[in-house]
C-alpha cells in the first residue's frame, strides 16, 4: 500500500498585517483532520509568529500565538523553524512560545524533498 | 498528469488569478485534468457575481467562470476566507440574513477539506499568489 | 523528484528569490513569473542573486511577463524563456511546485 502523501506548509509571512498567517493555520487544521503526515515549516518572517508574550488586544484581533500553541493538540506536531532566520531577525529558540525543531537550510532541503505537496503561505 | 490548483489573489489586486488561468487553459489544452480550482484568502473574490469590469479589461472571474462551465471544473472557494469577505452562495446569504448571493453560479463554497482533498487526489497542487 | 520553485517577486519587493535559491537543489528548476521577472533583468539585484545559484539549477522566465513589461531584451543569458505551455511542461517534469513571494 502507498503511504499517504506528505503535505508540507511553508509559513513565511508574519501575523497580523496580512490575514495570511491565520488563513495558513485554518489550512494546517484542515489537513490535521485527514491524519496525513504534516509538517509545518516557519521560515523568514514567518518566524515572528513564534514569538511569545503576543498581545494583539489593543489591535482587536485574536491571538495567533494562542492559536499556534493549540497544534499540538490537533496531532499537528512537525513545526520546524529555519534558525537562520531566526537569527536574522535577532531571535533565538528561548524567544519562542512553543518547541518548534530548528533547521537549516540544508534541513530546509529535505524537508521539502521529503514532501510531496508543499503550499505555501 | 492531475493538477490542483491554488488561488490566493484577488483578481482586481493581483496578476495570480489571471496567472493561474492562463496555467489552468494551456493545461487543459495539453490534455491534463485539472481536479480542482480551490480559491483561498483574496483569492475567493474570483467569485464574485457583482463585479462589473469596463469593456475594455478581462475580467477574471468571468473567465473562471466561463471556463468552469466549459469544462466542467470544480471551482471552489474557501468558506472561511469567502464569508469575511462578503462572498456567500444563496443558503448561507439566508443563514446570515445578507440579502441575496454574491458568489457566481459556477462557484461552490466549501471548507478547507477540499483543498486538502485536491491535494491528495492530484499529481500536482501549484499555488499561486503565495 | 525535483523541485519546480515559483518566484513573483523581485528581491527589492520581497525574499521569496534569496529563500527558493538557498533551498534549490541540484536538477531544480526556477520560474519567474510575474513581478518576478524583472530578477532576470540584467544589472538587477536579482541578476546578481541568481548568478549565485548552483550551475544545475535551471532559470526560466514566464514569456508573457516578460513581454508585457518590455524585459525581452534584457534577459540574463541563460534564462530560458518558455510560455503558458513550457510552464504547464515545468509543473509537469518536476515531481513537486513550492512558491514564493
Amino acid at each position: 500500500m502507498t503511504p499517504p502523501p506528505r503535505l508540507l506548509f511553508l509559513a513565511r509571512r508574519p501575523p497580523y498585517g496580512t490575514g495570511l498567517a491565520r488563513e495558513a493555520l485554518d489550512a494546517v487544521l484542515a489537513a490535521s483532520a485527514f491524519e496525513l503526515p504534516v509538517t509545518v515549516i516557519f521560515d523568514g518572517d514567518g518566524v515572528w509568529q513564534l514569538v511569545r508574550d503576543q498581545d494583539p488586544t489593543g489591535i482587536e484581533e485574536k491571538c495567533h500565538g494562542a492559536q499556534l500553541e493549540a497544534l499540538p493538540l490537533f496531532d499537528v506536531e512537525d513545526l520546524r523553524v529555519h534558525a537562520p532566520s531566526l537569527a536574522a531577525r535577532g531571535l533565538t529558540a528561548a524567544d519562542l512560545l512553543l518547541d518548534a525543531t530548528p533547521i537549516d537550510d540544508a534541513g530546509l532541503r529535505e524537508a521539502i524533498a521529503q514532501a510531496d505537496r508543499i503550499l505555501s503561505f | 498528469m492531475r493538477f490542483a490548483l491554488l488561488v490566493h489573489g484577488a483578481p482586481a489586486s493581483h496578476a495570480a488569478s489571471r496567472t493561474a488561468l492562463r496555467f489552468a487553459r494551456a493545461a487543459l489544452a495539453g490534455g491534463h485534468e485539472i481536479v480542482r480550482v480551490f480559491f483561498h484568502a483574496d483569492g475567493v473574490l474570483n467569485g464574485a457575481s457583482h463585479a462589473v469590469y469596463p469593456q475594455d479589461e478581462d475580467d477574471p472571474g468571468g473567465a473562471w467562470a466561463a471556463l468552469g462551465r466549459e469544462h466542467g471544473l470544480d471551482l471552489v472557494v474557501c468558506v472561511a476566507s469567502a464569508l469575511r469577505r462578503g462572498i456567500l452562495d444563496a443558503g448561507e446569504a439566508e443563514r446570515y440574513e445578507r440579502g441575496g448571493a454574491t458568489l457566481r453560479p459556477e462557484f461552490t463554497i466549501s471548507g478547507l477539506g477540499q483543498l486538502v482533498d485536491a491535494a491528495l487526489g492530484a499529481d500536482r497542487l501549484v499555488t499561486f499568489g503565495a | 523528484m525535483s523541485t519546480l520553485h515559483l518566484v513573483n517577486r523581485p528581491p527589492e519587493r520581497g525574499d521569496g528569490l534569496a529563500a527558493a535559491l538557498r533551498v534549490a537543489a541540484p536538477g531544480d528548476a526556477v520560474l519567474l513569473l510575474e513581478d518576478g521577472v524583472y530578477a532576470a533583468a540584467r544589472g538587477t539585484e536579482g541578476a546578481t542573486l541568481l548568478a549565485g545559484r548552483d550551475a544545475s539549477v535551471t532559470l526560466h522566465v514566464l514569456e508573457p511577463d516578460l513581454r508585457a513589461r518590455g524585459l525581452a531584451g534584457r534577459l540574463v543569458e541563460d534564462a530560458e524563456a518558455v510560455d503558458d505551455a513550457g510552464f504547464v511542461a515545468l509543473a509537469v517534469v518536476h515531481g513537486r511546485t513550492a512558491s514564493w513571494s
